[in-house]
């Protein structure tokens, strides 16, 4: 009984604690919190980079989460996105200094400051949450009628994205504007060089105007793509030709919600009705043509209290890559494990302080501990 | 030289090898068993096992385990190949089903030791370079610690505490939600 265990080399107490699961980060806390030995392991860079090689697939710890407000001016802005835990994971800070959330991606999320008027260009700021890095991006150089943003690694498809969030990043804006007659641009703001640059312009030939829904893009391969205010029409933006057209969504009875990415990067999109969430993939026909099909179908009545279903449901986010749905009820938010059929509430306001639906952005990253203070004596 | 090939494999499969612990104590082991050790591998490919391969770094009593472990996975290892040709596909995936549940009802029994033998048994297959046997115990150390506070954790793994109270004050200010 009582021996002791013989002590581990280091190198065995870091096999150990690279088992750590990914979605419990507080475990890796407390784990730093043994000696200095351990403290040391765990917030070492190499740890770090090993930890995300051996799970691969990171981790929702949070989502950003956005009211979308009616302002007076009508330009759209919400409240400062705040960041509502999926798990034990919490940031240094939960509000993004009176920003709003667009997008995220590898480990970052891109930042919009709220517009105060019509001819005001929008700024960002890139947020880290686990680190609390922050980087400020210079505003967009025009001035649009509206827009999307996209966040990417500026390694593209060369990146295997398990340690980039340090590193370079670009962000991509689509922006419409009236320039004689109604103009789409993508202009990319690139860290490296720190400067905008203008990388595809399209003139709308019918004159007709696209109007954007300021939603975080979804990247497939190398196009983004950007949900339109019809719901019935998406945007394609090609990075490597810096082509842009649109693409008609199919006829569905329900409101085409939020694009989404699968498991097999393609690209989806998802549509409620009534209670009823259905998946539509774009998926390549024997000829080779792109069309759209139905895929999964999952019935809310059996993912939540009858209670909370009551006041009406709307799907806020929707990862089919990890089978994860964010479901917004008149004033709970839950998050659905697909696979298990398992809803959990993330969070719940009063009825009064519902306005609208909110915005949410599904934060997904790896988590180790930054400890920068012990000493390695 | 002679017929086929299998006859050469069968040989070799049955080749023995001596495995000598730190006190002294050989163990016969079939070469399939020994070659779950890359280190033992080396060995053998460099012709290094005549007269035994001794493991001054491994009890007799630990290596016993060990060797019950290399055994059950190399005959698991070998059902697999050589099913394969005799069944049909769905009789191979159900015979592989039965195979894979008893490994791992094998690897749970295997893990119901104290702590310090499992600690004997990462240094052990660490040194011998067998890879599931150190993922098998490694992640048994990981699963029995990942929801304890590091006061227990500590007790648990007999280490001493050497941060300073600033230290451990700082971290826990910084890392709040971990302790709630």
């Amino acid at each position: 009984m009582g021996k002791a265990p013989p002590e581990l080399m280091e190198e065995l107490v870091e096999e150990v604690l690279l088992r750590f699961p990914p979605d419990d980060p507080a475990s890796l806390v407390r784990a730093s919190l043994v000696s200095k030995r351990w403290c040391r392991l765990v917030s070492r860079r190499g740890f770090r980079r090993r930890f995300r090689e051996r799970h691969r697939a990171a981790t929702v710890l949070g989502v950003l989460c956005t009211v979308n407000g009616d302002d007076d001016a009508g330009l759209g802005n919400g409240d400062a996105s705040c960041f509502v835990p999926t798990g034990s994971f919490r940031p240094r800070r939960a509000h993004c200094s009176d920003c709003c959330a667009i997008d995220a991606r590898h480990g970052r999320v891109l930042l919009h400051r709220p517009l105060k008027s019509r001819t005001e260009n929008p700024g960002f700021v890139v947020w880290d949450p686990v680190t609390g890095e922050e980087w400020e991006v210079p505003p967009s150089p025009r001035c649009p009628y509206t827009w999307s943003a996209a966040l990417l690694c500026a390694g593209g498809g060369d990146c295997d994205h398990l340690n980039c969030r340090g590193g370079p990043f670009l962000v991509v804006v689509v922006v419409v504007v009236s320039v004689q007659s109604w103009k789409t641009c993508v202009d990319v703001y690139s860290s490296e060089a720190n400067v905008w640059r203008e990388q595809a312009s399209v003139q709308q030939a019918d004159n007709k105007r696209i109007d954007l829904l300021q939603t975080a893009g979804v990247l497939v391969g190398n196009a983004l793509y950007f949900m339109l205010l019809s719901h019935t029409e998406i945007l394609e933006y090609n990075l490597c030709t810096r082509e842009i057209s649109k693409i008609q969504l199919p006829p569905v009875p329900g409101r085409p919600n939020a694009l989404t990415i699968t498991m097999d990067d393609q690209l989806g999109f998802d549509m409620t009705h009534k209670t009823t969430i259905y998946l539509w993939l774009r998926e390549a026909s024997p000829q080779g043509e792109a069309r759209w099909a139905q895929r999964r179908v999952d019935d809310l009545m059996k993912l939540l209290p009858f209670r909370a279903i009551l006041g009406g449901v709307r799907v806020v986010g929707f990862m089919d890559d990890v089978s994860l749905i964010f479901v917004q009820t008149i004033n709970e938010l839950f998050a659905i494990d697909l696979k298990s059929q398992h809803a959990r509430k993330l969070s719940e306001r009063k009825v009064s302080e519902w306005p609208t639906w909110d915005i949410v952005i599904p934060y997904v990253s790896f988590y180790t501990p930054v400890v920068g203070t012990v000493s390695t004596g | 030289m002679a017929s086929a090939g299998s006859g050469d494999e069968k040989a070799a499969a049955a080749a023995m090898i001596t495995l000598i612990s730190s006190d002294n104590e050989k163990f016969e082991v079939t070469e399939a068993t020994a070659t779950l050790s890359q280190t033992i591998r080396h060995m053998i490919e460099d012709g290094c096992t005549d007269g035994g391969v001794p493991l001054p770094n491994v009890t007799s009593k630990i290596l016993a385990r060990v060797i019950e472990y290399c055994k059950k996975h190399a005959t698991a290892a070998a059902g697999e190949e050589g099913s394969s040709s005799s069944f049909s596909d769905a009789a191979f995936l159900e015979v592989d089903r039965a195979f894979l549940e008893e490994l791992e009802e094998f690897d749970d029994a295997f893990l119901e030791v104290d702590r310090a033998t499992l600690f004997d048994l990462i240094l052990a297959a660490n040194y011998l370079d067998i890879k599931g046997l150190l993922n098998l115990t490694c992640q048994k150390v990981a699963d029995s610690v990942k929801g304890k506070t590091p006061e227990q954790i500590r007790e648990m793994y007999n280490i001493v505490n050497d941060l300073t109270p600033e230290e451990e004050a700082e971290i826990r200010r910084e890392t709040q939600w971990a302790f709630e």
